[in-house]
């Protein structure tokens, strides 16, 4: 038991001395680079409040776009048509 | 209950760990200061936005430690050369008591094993100064610089401690002629 005592003491303090040892050689990996997929990702972007509100601004004004080029794409075949008509009636009449 | 020698090696090793701990962190933010470089303090350590800028960061601050690290070792090198116990001539001794510091007096037990954690420091910084250098993540004369101190401070222990072992010899050979 006594030996047992003595065996777990010294080990415990070649721990402690050990961690004394590694830890300010440990500190050698405290510096690092900002890893390139933390500035890529869009998880790790955090965005300010007004950046947030710009970005649904923006998102608003796209789908308003994408709404309006469909009407057009709309009435450009509507005209497309209308012009093949026009085309029809000169080609009958001449 | 506790081995001698153990504790006698944390005691001498919580000072030089402190000391590298902060002349690692100092180091760091002292030389972002000095080359203008931006980084972050977070949970993972010091960021550096560029790879360039780290590798500066990093091996200017390695050899601030290196530069703790041979003072620490000069320091026990000179101890056991000049103030130490088994050799120290008369006229030093009496220099020191002179000058109210005899304390620098040391035996080999206190010498040695402070010299074993500085010799321990320095061994590991080199091992892992010559990992990044060959990773690239270091200059390779930083770590030619702790390569050198390390070859270069352990002969001289070396050299120390078989002139311990010869003066021990000659005090028991001087023992053993007495008894005849």
């Amino acid at each position: 038991m006594n030996k047992l005592t003595k065996l777990t003491a010294n080990s415990l303090l070649m721990i402690v001395l050990f961690g004394l040892i590694v830890l300010p050689i440990s500190t050698m990996g405290l510096a690092n680079v900002t890893p390139e997929q933390n500035i890529l990702s869009t998880e790790s972007v955090r965005l300010a409040p007004e950046d947030m509100q710009n970005v649904s601004l923006l998102r608003r004004a796209l789908n308003e776009a994408e709404r309006k080029i469909t009407e057009l794409e709309e009435l450009l075949e509507q005209k497309n048509a209308q012009i093949e008509e026009l085309q029809a009636t000169i080609n009958t009449k001449q | 209950m506790f081995s001698k020698i153990l504790v006698k090696l944390i005691d001498q090793s919580i000072v030089p760990a402190i000391l590298l701990l902060a002349t690692r962190v100092v180091s760091i933010v002292m030389v972002s200061k000095y080359f203008d470089i931006d980084f972050s303090f977070n949970a993972s350590g010091f960021s550096f936005t560029n790879q360039e800028n780290y590798i500066t960061v990093n091996s200017y601050s390695t050899f601030f430690m290196i530069v703790v690290l041979s003072v620490g070792l000069l320091y026990v090198l000179l101890k056991s050369y000049i103030f130490h116990e088994s050799h120290i001539t008369p006229p030093t001794t009496a220099k020191l008591f002179t000058l109210n510091i005899p304390i620098l007096i040391q035996t080999s037990f206190d010498i040695y094993s402070q010299g074993a954690i500085w010799l321990s420091y320095s061994y590991l910084l080199t091992i892992v100064a010559g990992i990044m250098s060959f990773f690239g993540l270091l200059f390779a004369w930083v770590f030619y610089v702790a390569l050198v101190l390390c070859v270069i401070t352990s002969i001289f222990l070396i050299f120390d401690i078989e002139n311990e072992i010869k003066i021990a010899k000659g005090k028991e050979s001087e023992f053993d002629e007495q008894t005849y």
